[in-house]
């Protein structure tokens, strides 16, 4: 074989594709995969190519009423996103683009058109990443401009647990382990700058967010939980 | 007749918040992923209300769905089996069982949502037939039936770290073959 990983990941996916290993171990994979993109891509492999195993089950039809039921409840989760952004102050915004829905599609547009107002040169994303944790309790979009290493970040959803702050992390593609990009500003929306020395390590990394004591982690890596990741693509 | 790229377009529209695109999913998915929860579950009110439960997750996950890197019936998939599977061991912790297996009205996978390519099932079903039959068959009831490691192991009467070799060879032949 290639690969350079110890075949111990290699089974360590498999089982975790399997769902085979022990909720603890799952759990362990789970907080890797969410900052290792190369584990993540194992883990696409192995699940490509076993999903057609579930060729051979036969299909069943739900019952209707299921279907209305998804129907009436997506509706209210849609209805109920739309004045979260009040307690945050941003509404003035949400309202003049209608619904959350269409808020929620607009917000990348929104955010990387903010700084044309405000900025005097023009901030041109060349690679864009959209933050997640599990069940969307964190959403922060990140939009990154390799010529200028401007980053503009928007925290939409989710914030630091009390008492603690959120630090970003770069996972650069290949690289053993996450570099520090910086403590997030309270506020929901900053502008960072990406140091001239991570700036190579940025396309095709792996950004994520973890939750950390004020001032950042005391360690090398993140000390605190893995709250999101996502992987920086072209804008 | 839904091809992997529609599918796959219905779930970017609903990272956008789209509904009319998450019903035509339903529409095109749901009879396969119900008919995998109840594989699993064996237990038709509890694979309904699984099945909610999942299509309530890929509706709030669905703008996370690139970053993963799954094809689409992959990721929709990898979702209903790990829904069912958790319901089925919480269930177990609980020390519930159920015994008999439901009699369920089903019809052969159509066209429609067998999105994924034939070519990759005889491959994945030909890489298995390499492997002697029991350890196809340790292979298919983790990933069909959610079999645990023990309940492999009494399944086919041998010690647990038998079974726990057993597995790891077979997932080992089929990373050599599935390469290949």
């Amino acid at each position: 074989m290639t690969d350079m990983e110890p075949d111990n990941d290699e089974m360590m996916v498999a089982e975790y594709a399997l769902h085979l290993l022990s909720p603890q171990d799952r759990q362990a994979v789970d907080q890797r995969l969410a900052v290792d993109g190369a584990l993540r891509a194992r883990l696409a492999w192995w699940s490509d190519r076993l999903a057609p195993l579930a060729d051979e089950i036969a299909e069943v039809d739900p019952p209707k009423a299921l279907r209305a039921a998804l129907a009436r409840a997506i509706q209210a989760e849609t209805a109920q996103q739309a004045p979260a952004p009040t307690r945050r102050g941003g509404w003035s915004m949400f309202k003049l683009f209608g619904g959350a829905g269409l808020a929620l599609a607009l917000g990348l547009a929104v955010m990387t058109q903010l700084p044309e107002v405000d900025a005097p040169a023009a901030f041109e994303p060349t690679y864009v990443a959209g933050i997640a944790g599990e069940e969307n309790a964190l959403v922060i979009n990140v939009a990154y401009s390799d010529e200028s290493g401007e980053m503009h970040v928007e925290r939409r959803a989710g914030a630091a647990p009390e008492g603690r702050v959120l630090e970003l992390w770069v996972i650069a593609e290949g690289s053993p382990g996450p570099v520090s990009l910086g403590v997030l500003p309270d506020d929901p929306e900053a502008v960072m700058i990406v140091p001239e020395d991570l700036r190579e390590s940025m396309p095709g990394a792996t950004l994520a967010v973890s939750e950390e004591p004020p001032g950042g982690s005391p360690i090398a890596g993140p000390s605190g939980a893995v709250l999101g990741a996502g992987a920086l693509v072209d804008a | 007749m839904r091809t992997t790229q529609d599918i796959e377009h219905m779930i970017l529209a609903m990272a956008e918040g789209d509904r009319a695109a998450f019903l035509s999913l339903y529409d095109a998915t749901s009879a396969k992923l119900f008919g995998i929860c109840l594989r699993v579950l064996n237990d038709r009110a509890e694979a309904e209300d699984v099945l909610q439960e999942i299509f309530l997750k890929i509706w709030r996950n669905a703008d996370r769905y690139k970053a993963n890197g799954f094809s689409p019936m992959t990721w929709l998939i990898t979702v209903a089996r790990n829904g069912a599977i958790d319901r089925l061991r919480t269930r177990k912790r609980r020390g519930e069982s159920l015994d008999l297996a439901e009699e369920l009205p089903d019809h052969a996978p159509t066209p429609e949502a067998a999105a994924v390519a034939s070519s990759e099932r005889d491959r994945v079903q030909g890489c298995l037939g390499e492997l002697k039959p029991e350890r196809a068959g340790a292979v298919k009831g983790a990933y069909l039936d959610g079999q645990t490691y023990q309940e492999l192991a009494d399944r086919y009467g041998v010690p647990l770290n038998t079974m726990r070799t057993w597995l790891r060879r077979s997932l080992q032949s089929l990373k050599e073959c599935l390469s290949r």
